[in-house]
């Protein structure tokens, strides 16, 4: 068995930098890190007009939610591939397509994540707050979502570590990382696979394990009551999405 | 100062409240009592609206709550509530707690909002306990806090309730000596309560329910002395022995 | 495609072309502002048109089989992970670490090439030959994938089961055996329906997977058509039309097999 070089495993881990274009582990972790920080931000916004008793606010943000949902990463990848520079005319670089792309995607599932974790503030959080004279947003910004966000952190971290499992997608739109320099090692240059993929494999697995335990001890650590240990977080991303949110309380506007 | 004219309200098509005639006046300590499910909890939100109605109206401080033009958080900023699970803002301190209010709602200098949450926060004995948060404190403590939340907004109205429900019986007499103290201030106050000890020696009027109904309105020597409705009798009968 | 292009298309597809579609495009390219020139008709053509049909074939052959050997597979390795015994509890442990922190994709690809490597030397080179091996290594892969996750989702069910069903269950003088069959699983499996609804609702996302060893299923075809009509962003998105539909199809089908469920068992396994 025929065991890449160390200079391949470097192009495994960095691709060619510094004498070249950022690739492989590296970049899989720009690109997943960049979408869910930015997507995040979209997700939380997103999440909270699903809630909102205005329907032009509330049926966008659930269609968009169900629609990306539905698709797999991979169209929504293609469906960006050609709106940008064909449709919308753009010259952009294919970093950023697949950038956007992989926002859009993941911000659908963090407003779900969002979504569950305001729906799962007891009632009487809102209510105390609205007694004080506190107006809708005033209660959501300082006493609804601070509490929410804080409960769905390790569901983030979930959705985080799905979105890397499935970033291989993106070379099937030209884009190198991860497992496509994998690819290319095991086909091109060695011309047998298994060591290659072993390797790619142990990263994989390593680096998603270690994730996903520590993802457990941040939840044992910020929400004991809710951490129970059949609680170990799926890591397939739409069952994150819909983590499980305990007694169901609303955050119902009233006005 | 609280007025409830032919109050009605459903939850789907339970009919909680059947014709709801009561005032209460400013200064008075009004405690409702009853049987679980008679619909003294819903009667109370109603006065600060955090349970609409359907029908009827309840005028606070002579503004109607059914009338579209009430900026209802402005209203709310002057009636104080306290809940039965005290509802303490868990990721903030007592002081963040108690300072919210004032901070916000009454928009006032980052000073003035702390001196006021101090004073309030002296005034229920919890001075001390500035930096703690709610998973630290008892029981009797997070509803001390919750009563110097409400007491920080300078309310003209306080509702309690069920205030001492939820807690463990050795904690119950801290906070009762709090609202008994209020009490005698001369507030406007609204409880709702099983403490049928507070209710005789604080209470101007009690305010007697079962099944959505106001049935019986008296004095505390006339309503344990001489109930005048034969559930009010069976109730207290029940509640004293 | 080998059909002639002067083959007359269905009469709907020429009205529809001629007539509906001209005036879509136009709007879409002032209303935007846009250069592109769309052309939403080519789906109609026939070679595009039978390419899409081979690959929602394909889509759906995927799930059914990959959903058909993943679910059995991932149940009774669930039931292992639960099972008092250490041996049988670690050996699910890692079948599931393995399979599910690594990505499907992954196990797609090692299944079309890793694998036939690793089978003595005939072997390897029959199944390299076989006609239809990028579609048994695809389902390989997803099925692998897939169970894992069914696994997880089997053993929350089961744990999810307070310890009153076990003890309950042992004090009438049930064995293990008898316990697990009669009183465990019925239980854990009602439970576990809704979370596997929503997996393999998933799992018709992951088949996607599968172009990356060119099976010809939907994604594939998407990307053929687009190759050879350049015309990707209307493909894409018929595609992802597709998709979207086939997902409610599935998730009614789920929250129909949930309220049946409900209906004849009453209410949810409890205390």
């Amino acid at each position: 068995m025929v065991w890449p070089s160390l200079a391949q495993v470097r192009f495994l881990l960095v691709g060619e930098y510094p004498y070249g274009a950022l690739g492989g582990l590296a970049m899989s972790l720009v690109i997943v890190i960049m979408a869910v920080v930015i997507g995040f931000l979209l997700g939380v916004a997103i999440g909270i007009g699903r809630l909102s008793d205005k329907s032009p606010i509330r049926r966008p943000c659930q269609l968009y939610v169900e629609l990306i949902r539905a698709t797999p990463l991979i169209m929504v990848l293609f469906w960006f591939y050609f709106l940008i520079p064909n449709v919308l005319g753009m010259r952009i670089s294919l970093f950023w397509t697949v950038i956007v792309a992989l926002i859009t995607y993941v911000s659908a599932y963090l407003a779900e994540a969002v979504r569950a974790g305001l729906m799962a503030i007891p009632k009487g959080q809102p209510e105390a707050a609205y007694s004080i004279g506190l107006r809708p947003t005033q209660v959501l910004v300082f006493i609804t979502l601070p509490q929410a966000l804080k409960m769905m952190i390790p569901t983030f971290v979930g959705i985080f570590i799905s979105l890397f499992k499935e970033s291989p997608a993106v070379m099937l739109v030209g884009f190198s990382e991860l497992m496509d320099a994998g690819y290319s090692i095991a086909t091109l240059h060695l011309q047998q696979t298994l060591s290659t993929f072993f390797i790619i494999g142990a990263i994989f697995f390593v680096f998603c394990f270690w994730l996903s335990r520590f993802s457990l001890r941040l939840e044992r650590r910020l929400n004991p009551e809710r951490y129970r240990e059949t609680g170990e977080l799926p890591l397939d991303i739409e069952a994150t999405a819909i983590a499980a949110a305990t007694p169901r309380g609303s955050i119902g506007a009233m006005k | 100062m609280i007025q409830f004219v032919g109050v009605h309200k459903w939850f789907g098509r339970f009919h909680v409240l059947k014709g709801i005639d009561l005032q209460i006046e400013r200064g008075e300590v009004m405690v409702i009592c009853g049987p679980s499910g008679s619909g003294k909890s819903t009667l109370i939100r109603t006065i600060n609206k955090i349970e609409p109605i359907q029908q009827g109206d309840v005028i606070v401080d002579g503004q109607s709550l059914s009338d579209p033009r009430l900026n209802i958080f402005r209203l709310r900023a002057d009636i104080g509530m306290v809940f039965q699970h005290f509802n303490l803002f868990p990721h903030m301190t007592a002081l963040q707690n108690v300072t919210l209010g004032p901070l916000k709602v009454r928009r006032l200098p980052p000073a003035a909002a702390r001196e006021r949450a101090l004073a309030a926060l002296e005034k229920v004995g919890l001075r001390s306990y500035t930096e703690r948060y709610p998973n630290q404190l008892s029981g009797g403590q997070q509803q001390r806090v919750a009563i110097a939340r409400a007491l920080a907004m300078e309310p003209k109205i306080l509702l309690f309730d069920e205030p001492t429900s939820a807690l463990d019986p050795e904690l119950i007499n801290e906070v009762l000596d709090v609202i008994v103290q209020l009490a005698s201030e001369g507030r406007s106050m609204v409880v709702v309560s099983h403490e049928m000890s507070f209710a005789r020696k604080m209470a101007h009027r009690i305010a007697f329910m079962d099944h959505g109904r106001v049935l019986e309105v008296a004095p505390p020597l006339e309503f344990f002395g001489q109930p005048r409705h034969e559930r009010a009798r069976q109730f207290l009968s029940q509640i004293l022995h | 495609m080998a059909s002639p292009a002067t083959k007359e298309p269905a009469s709907f597809s020429v009205k529809f072309s001629t007539d509906a579609v001209p005036i879509v495009n136009a709007f879409l390219r002032d209303w935007f502002g846009l250069a592109y020139d769309f052309n939403w008709a080519i789906i109609f053509e026939e070679r595009y048109y039978s390419l899409v049909l081979t690959g929602l074939k394909y889509t759906a052959l995927l799930t059914i089989v990959t959903t058909a050997a993943s679910v059995p597979l991932g149940i009774i390795v669930g039931v292992m992970r639960s099972s008092e015994q250490y041996v049988l509890r670690r050996v699910a442990g890692v079948y599931v670490e393995v399979f599910r922190n690594i990505p499907g994709m992954f196990w797609v690809l090692f299944f079309y090439f890793g694998f036939p490597t690793l089978l003595p030397g005939p072997w390897g080179r029959a199944l390299n030959s076989y006609p239809h091996f990028t579609l048994l290594a695809a389902i390989l892969g997803l099925t692998f994938d897939n169970s894992s996750y069914v696994a997880e989702i089997m053993r929350a069910g089961i744990q999810s089961l307070v310890v009153g069903q076990h003890e309950a269950a042992r004090s009438i003088g049930l064995t293990d055996w008898q316990r697990w069959r009669y009183v465990i699983l019925p239980q854990a499996i009602r439970t576990v329906v809704p979370p596997l609804g929503t997996r393999c609702i998933q799992n018709l996302k992951s088949t996607s997977l599968a172009m990356v060893i060119a099976v010809p299923e939907l994604s594939w075809a998407t990307r053929q058509v687009e190759s050879l009509s350049f015309r990707g962003f209307e493909v894409t998105t018929i595609a992802t039309v597709i998709y979207v539909s086939l997902c409610l199809v599935m998730a009614a089908g789920v929250n129909w097999l949930e309220r049946r469920l409900a209906r004849r068992h009453g209410l949810s396994p409890a205390v």
